[in-house]
């Protein structure tokens, strides 16, 4: 019911009018035809009439003042209205987003790494043009070293090209002794902010610690070789991994400790084996869960696994995966790294660090014998489960690994 | 009234000029070397010497696109080779080559030039008529019409605009019975085209175009009345063109015997026969005259055969008075 | 020393006190003289100079054609159409023989003279009489066109326009005759060719004229709230466009948004879009955009008239659009 009282244009030509005298208050109630004011319009007066009923809830001008036609210059109500704060049309952040930092933006069309421009920030000279920073970005270069010959000594694709060609580009790791000099400020993502928060809450509910084993891969190992191509002709990827989940689970049938958690003064113990995989992805860690693994043959595990892997680097990870999981894999065996203590996941009381396979000389009955291993770091809750139960888990993971042959099975 | 044996064989060297000139243009644009379009104004000589003849080099002329004739004649002499090669596209040409047949001007002679959107010209003709009285010389203008160009509006806002405001202009209907292959009786209700101006109350009178003793007084009177200051004056000339609109066109579009008729009435042969009967001048001279006009016409061919091409970057040119329009 | 004087005033001072300058100055027109002009543009130049101030039948082949011909032989004439719409009746003059004269005399002589079109839309007088011409005009090399938008540029360009050597056709958009703006007094030029940077920004570059140039100021203080800044660019001469300001004010901020009155298809908009995309693509942030009118006639009502102009709201929307991208 509330609107305005423009200034009229009472003439074709008439640009603005002067406010002569008001002929009410505020909070005056006035009847349809009754007299508001008096504009003048250089020589003329004439009346503004109320065009209904309703009540003068507030004069926006004031008497003398000159305002220009169609705009404001009275509210006008219902009758008996009153003035409340008149809400003010909303600020732009709340309409549109204008740009898209600080919502966890998996379709980001910017690479990644990049400072978003936000409304607060001012950028004096913009240094590389936007297709120059895609360039640089695509070929895994550092711009900071490119002359700029665009305009406004901008950074231009040629420029980065150029620079490409003449191999003067270092490559991105090689400089960071130089790039650290400059330093760099970056907002946190909503994922990062929540992995984040996560490793610290981890750290400060549970009592985690961790025991190590080197288990003997050499049943696993001809296993995968002897299947890897099987499931190749099948367009799947057989991973060692796969081939851990699905032993990681059969084990958790038997070993409920690994998947009790406390809650309040409760042991809760979880039904559901759904086995998170930490993902390392390009800004952060996600970890996404197989759900039900112990009911899955290793033709879908590897399956899965496999979709996750790929989606996981598109960002397009549903929500439903991402929860509801009961115990975690990680692997850094392709770095190298053999033991190290994951840290647990909020809501689970065990994690499996998996490092490398590597041959090593192992002695045994009096001979030499070489032997993969694959060093395991188990890092469990000592409030939930201690120590030795913890190590049984560990090996009756070797009694599978040791008939890996029984997980290829039920692949129909 | 006579006009006098010297003055008449000015004026019949000046046609046998715009002849020769004409059926070398004919030759050159049939055997491909003169590029696009040309308009032969053979058979109107007497037409366009008798009109060059009366007016003066400060008068503005506005020739259309079958004046090559005016055009040669209101040029100095050492200028004509310039004008054929004009036509042949050449550096040396008038205007650099970037007008050809339809565009030549010479300002240094007041030849303005041709727009060659019909009846453009008619109204250009105001402003240079009314810039006479604005700027208080004697300076009249000429425009050359045709028989179809008095169909355009621009034509009527003009003869409107001049008689009104009495400005030194003289309108000079070609009428040639066609405009392409339409006969003016087809597209005009006036008997006479002259009788168009009665409307506007502007002084005008049909001619013998092919009479050149009949052409050179009645602009004479034309001119007279403009530089006092009386106003325009239409002149409708009666003539023909031998060929078609344009080199190439067959002119199907002529009844049988009607071409013949008005060769009959050949203005050169007509003013020779005057010059021989009524002047007493011999056959000889009159061979002399055709002999100094042939070699005259050579030099320009051969002037305009020899001519490099203009630069290509020179269209670029001359778009603007103080910018530069890039070349490639 | 200045003061505030109305578009209308602005441009009748630039006629006089040019005219006092250069007799060769005269005008022409539909009741320009004795009336002073259908919008009283040229009042009081018949009373001052009876001999250089002509009233014509409803003949604007003839006013051009004549402004050609005395424009030829020395003069500079000033001509009006009394309103742009009606250049389609001489177009053929404007294009055909004013922008041509020039480069057919080989730059002996030039086509000096001024036509000044009274343009645009908003007063409700339908199909004929509310056009933005400038496309028309615009593809034909040799033609200049100029479009003031505040009194102190109708001054000073017009000067200009009188000045120049080359056939101009000056719109005047009839919105703006009864707006006021800072007019000095004494004689003064501004150049042609020359776009004016109206105000200087970093996130979104608004090119706008005419009438259009109060929607990118108004958008601009809007958009400052937010703490963006918008740099506005008024091209003043809209044919030869002086590109280059454009160009560099977009690869500065990285978008683009043009408001223009008439038509989106192949109105002015287009060209600016085409140069920025063609020299400074790598530089954009986001796909350019045009506010215009519909691509319709102009209708009469009013409530028809102010749904085909251009629309504030679609002004925001577009800068908005740009920042989003």
């Amino acid at each position: 019911m509330t609107h305005s009282v423009v200034m009229p244009r009472f003439g074709a030509t008439m640009e603005e009018g002067t406010i002569n005298s008001w002929s009410v208050k505020e909070g005056q109630t006035v009847s349809k035809g009754d007299v508001l004011g008096e504009i003048a319009i250089e020589k003329l007066t004439n009346e503004l009439l109320a065009e209904e009923d309703g009540t003068v809830l507030k004069l926006l001008a004031e008497e003398g003042a000159t305002i220009a036609c169609g705009e404001p210059i009275l509210i006008f109500g219902a009758a008996g209205e009153t003035l409340e704060a008149i809400a003010p049309a909303p600020r732009l952040a709340e309409r549109t987003p204008l740009t898209k930092s600080g919502e966890m933006d998996l379709s980001s069309k910017r690479p990644s790494g990049t400072t978003q421009t936000t409304r607060a920030e001012y950028r004096e000279s913009p240094q590389i043009t936007p297709k120059g920073l895609q360039l640089a970005e695509e070929l895994g270069v550092d711009y900071h070293f490119v002359k700029g010959t665009g305009r406004f000594g901008m950074i231009t694709r040629e420029d980065v090209l150029a620079a490409k060609n003449a191999g003067l580009l270092p490559k991105a790791g090689a400089e960071i002794a130089r790039s650290v000099a400059s330093g760099e400020t970056q907002k946190m993502n909503m994922m990062q902010l929540s992995v984040a928060n996560a490793m610290d809450t981890s750290l400060k509910s549970t009592a985690q610690t961790t025991i190590s084993m080197d288990l003997d891969a050499t049943d696993m190992v001809k296993a995968y070789q002897s299947h890897k191509e099987e499931f190749g002709q099948k367009g799947i990827r057989l991973t060692y991994t796969a081939i851990l989940v699905k032993a990681v689970a059969a084990a958790l049938v038997e070993h409920k400790l690994l998947r009790t958690v406390i809650e309040g003064t409760n042991f809760v113990t979880r039904a559901e084996i759904n086995i998170g995989i930490a993902i390392d992805i390009a800004d952060g860690l996600i970890v996404p869960n197989i759900k039900n693994a112990n009911q899955k043959n290793l033709l879908q595990i590897a399956s899965e696994l496999e979709a996750l892997l790929d989606r996981a680097k598109n960002k397009s990870i549903s929500q439903e995966e991402m929860t509801g999981g009961t115990f975690t894999i990680s692997n850094l065996g392709m770095f190298g790294i053999k033991y190290f203590t994951p840290i647990l996941k909020p809501g689970e009381s065990g994690i499996l660090g998996v490092g490398t396979i590597q041959d090593v000389v192992q002695v045994q009955n009096g001979g030499i014998f070489v032997k993969p291993v694959l060093n395991l770091s188990l890092t469990h809750d000592h409030r939930v489960v201690n120590g030795a139960p913890s190590a049984r888990f560990l090996q009756t993971i070797q009694h599978i690994l040791n008939e890996c042959e029984s997980l290829f099975v039920n692949q129909e | 009234m006579t006009i006098s044996k010297e003055h008449l064989l000015k004026v019949y060297e000046d046609m046998v000029l715009i002849r020769r000139f004409e059926e070398e243009v004919e030759k050159y644009s049939k055997n491909g070397t003169i590029p696009g379009f040309i308009h032969l104004g053979v058979g109107q000589e007497a037409t366009q010497a008798g009109i060059i003849d009366v007016l003066l080099k400060t008068d503005y002329k506005f020739p259309d696109h079958r004046s090559h004739g005016a055009i040669i004649l209101s040029s100095a002499p050492e200028d004509r080779k310039r004008i054929m090669a004009e036509l042949f596209g050449k550096k040396t040409g008038i205007n650099g080559g970037r007008g050809g047949s339809m565009h030549v001007n010479d300002l240094k002679v007041r030849n303005m030039g041709f727009n060659a959107i019909e009846g453009s010209i008619v109204v250009t003709g105001l402003g240079t008529a009314f810039a006479s009285v604005y700027n208080h010389t004697q300076d009249v203008t000429a425009v050359f019409m045709g028989d179809g160009t008095l169909g355009e509006g621009t034509c009527h806002e003009s003869i409107n605009m001049a008689a009104t405001w009495k400005l030194p202009l003289i309108y000079c209907v070609v009428n040639n019975q066609y405009a392409i292959s339409t006969r003016f009786t087809e597209s005009h209700p006036q008997p006479q085209l002259a009788m168009w101006a009665d409307g506007y109350c502007v002084p005008n009178e049909v001619v013998d175009g092919n009479d050149i003793e009949a052409v050179i007084p009645a602009v004479e009177r034309a001119v007279a009345r403009a530089r006092a200051g009386q106003g325009p004056t239409l002149i409708e000339f009666m003539t023909y063109r031998w060929q078609g609109h344009f080199s190439g066109d067959p002119a199907a579009y002529r009844p049988e015997g009607e071409l013949e008729r008005w060769k009959e009435k050949d203005p050169i042969k007509l003013t020779k026969a005057r010059l021989l009967s009524e002047h007493g001048v011999k056959e000889r001279d009159v061979q002399s005259i055709h002999a100094r006009v042939e070699s005259e016409i050579s030099g320009y061919i051969q002037f305009a055969l020899e001519s490099p091409n203009p630069d290509p970057e020179d269209a670029v040119k001359h778009v603007y008075t103080d910018i530069e329009v890039e070349a490639r | 020393m200045s003061r505030i004087i109305t578009f209308s005033k602005a441009l009748n001072e630039a006629l006089q006190q040019e005219m006092e300058q250069d007799e060769k100055v005269f005008i022409i027109g539909e009741d320009v003289a004795k009336m002073g002009g259908d919008f009283g543009i040229t009042s009081g130049i018949w009373k001052r100079w009876p001999t250089r101030a002509y009233d014509t039948a409803l003949s604007e082949s003839a006013i051009v054609g004549l402004s050609c011909g005395a424009a030829i032989c020395g003069l500079r004439p000033v001509a009006e159409m009394m309103f742009a719409d009606f250049i389609g009746v001489c177009y053929d003059q404007v294009v055909n023989n004013a922008a041509k004269l020039c480069y057919m005399y080989n730059g002996q002589a030039s086509a000096q003279l001024v036509v000044r079109a009274v343009t645009g839309g908003g007063i409700r007088c339908a199909y004929q009489h509310s056009q933005c011409i400038e496309p028309w005009l615009m593809n034909v090399p040799g033609l200049v066109v100029v479009a003031p938008a505040t009194p102190y540029e109708a001054k000073g360009l017009l000067v200009s326009a009188i000045r120049s050597n080359n056939p101009v056709v000056f719109l005047e958009h009839k919105g703006l005759y009864n707006t006021k703006g800072d007019v000095p007094e004494e004689l003064y030029s501004l150049p042609l060719y020359k776009a004016n940077v109206e105000r200087a920004g970093r996130d979104i570059t608004l090119v706008a004229g005419m009438t259009m140039l109060n929607f990118a100021k108004r958008a601009a203080e809007e958009m400052a709230k937010d703490g963006l800044s918008c740099e506005i660019v008024n091209p003043r001469t809209l044919l030869p466009m002086d590109g280059e300001t454009i160009i560099n004010s977009v690869a500065k901020t990285g978008r683009l948004v043009v408001i223009q009155e008439g038509p989106k298809f192949m109105g002015y908009g287009a060209e600016v879009g085409s140069m920025v995309y063609e020299n400074v693509f790598e530089y954009l942030k986001a796909p350019i955009r045009r506010v215009t009118s519909l691509d319709t006639p102009v209708p009469f009502s009013p409530v028809l008239e102010d749904y085909v102009m251009p629309q504030y709201s679609d002004v925001l929307k577009a800068c908005h659009e740009v920042m989003a991208f």
